[in-house]
């Protein structure tokens, strides 16, 4: 279980929607949609702050 | 992962400036990782990368504390029973809007619904106030009966006897109605108030012809037999109002 989650964990970093980016597009921040999505299911927000590159 | 929502974020953003005041987190060097509760209680905030299996071990021990994780559907039907409870209660219909709250029960018990999704939420808040209204009405008439005065004891019980009717289908507060009814029952003066209550509230609520007739029958035993003034005065009247109310169905009848 703790392989597999690592795995996933690692392939999905690098996939991780960019909030900021979505906001220049002028669409939805990614955070507000994500928080929203959490609110309705339930399901924790796992965030990665950093520097953009 | 899926039980999670992703997402990256740019600490030079105002965005993040205020997800650093809303979720608090050890260390100031990133990358950093947060875990944030659906309602949005802060689960793990640290600052740098995690390695080995740490990051898996820590993304299970925040599954554990996050939840149940509701699908759409699930979300949307604790909505729809939170709008119709609440609907319900607005019109004054407890009973109904507890019911109401029956087809989400193989979500949990409404008021302890193990998720932190806004919907479950919602529900819980609404279910642990309900309770709350209940607790404080019992509180009140707790007093009520601790008096000598039965006239006020006997109405007291007898709207216990309507709240158990309209709030008895909410489990959180199962024991509360317990412990009065329980508080009434032990006292013999009471008992006897209480059983005569009963008698009285079942009459009240007699829907047919024959279970009120039969019901009135009752009243005239407890009339006849009672010791208590204030029980047999309370009687008479409400055997007057079945009485008025028959004789109101035959005129009804007759006329037709």
């Amino acid at each position: 279980m703790k392989t597999l989650l690592l795995i996933a964990v690692v392939g999905l970093i690098g996939l991780l929607p960019d909030s900021a980016t979505s906001q220049e597009n002028g669409a939805a921040s990614s955070l507000t949609v994500a928080k929203s999505i959490s609110a309705a299911s339930g399901r924790p927000i796992f965030a990665i702050a950093g520097r953009k590159t | 992962m899926a039980q999670f929502v992703p997402i990256k974020l740019d600490v030079d953003t105002e965005e993040y400036a205020q997800w650093r005041r809303d979720h608090n987190s050890e260390g100031n060097s990133i990358p950093k990782i947060f875990i944030v509760r659906g309602d949005g209680e802060t689960l793990y905030g640290k600052s740098g990368a995690l390695g080995g299996d740490e990051l898996p071990r820590m993304l299970l021990k925040a599954l554990q504390h996050s939840g149940k994780i509701l699908s759409a559907k699930d979300a949307e039907i604790l909505t729809a029973a939170a709008d119709q409870f609440e609907s319900l209660k607005q019109a004054g219909d407890i009973e109904g809007a507890i019911k109401s709250l029956n087809k989400i029960r193989k979500m949990g018990e409404p008021g302890k619904i193990p998720s932190y999704a806004a919907s479950a939420s919602r529900i819980n808040e609404l279910a642990n106030q309900t309770a709350d209204e209940l607790k404080a009405k019992l509180k009140e008439m707790d007093t009520q009966v601790a008096g000598d005065d039965n006239e006020q004891r006997l109405q007291s019980i007898l709207h216990y006897l309507r709240l158990r009717r309209e709030y008895g289908g909410l489990k959180l507060i199962k024991s509360d109605l317990s412990v009065f009814q329980k508080r009434v029952t032990d006292d013999d003066n009471l008992d006897q108030i209480y059983q005569a209550a009963r008698i009285m509230d079942s009459a009240k609520n007699a829907k047919s012809k024959s279970s009120r007739a039969r019901a009135a029958d009752r009243i005239r035993d407890l009339i006849s037999t009672t010791q208590i003034e204030e029980v047999k005065s309370a009687a008479e009247k409400l055997l007057g109002e079945l009485e008025t109310d028959s004789d109101q169905e035959l005129t009804n009848v007759s006329s037709v």
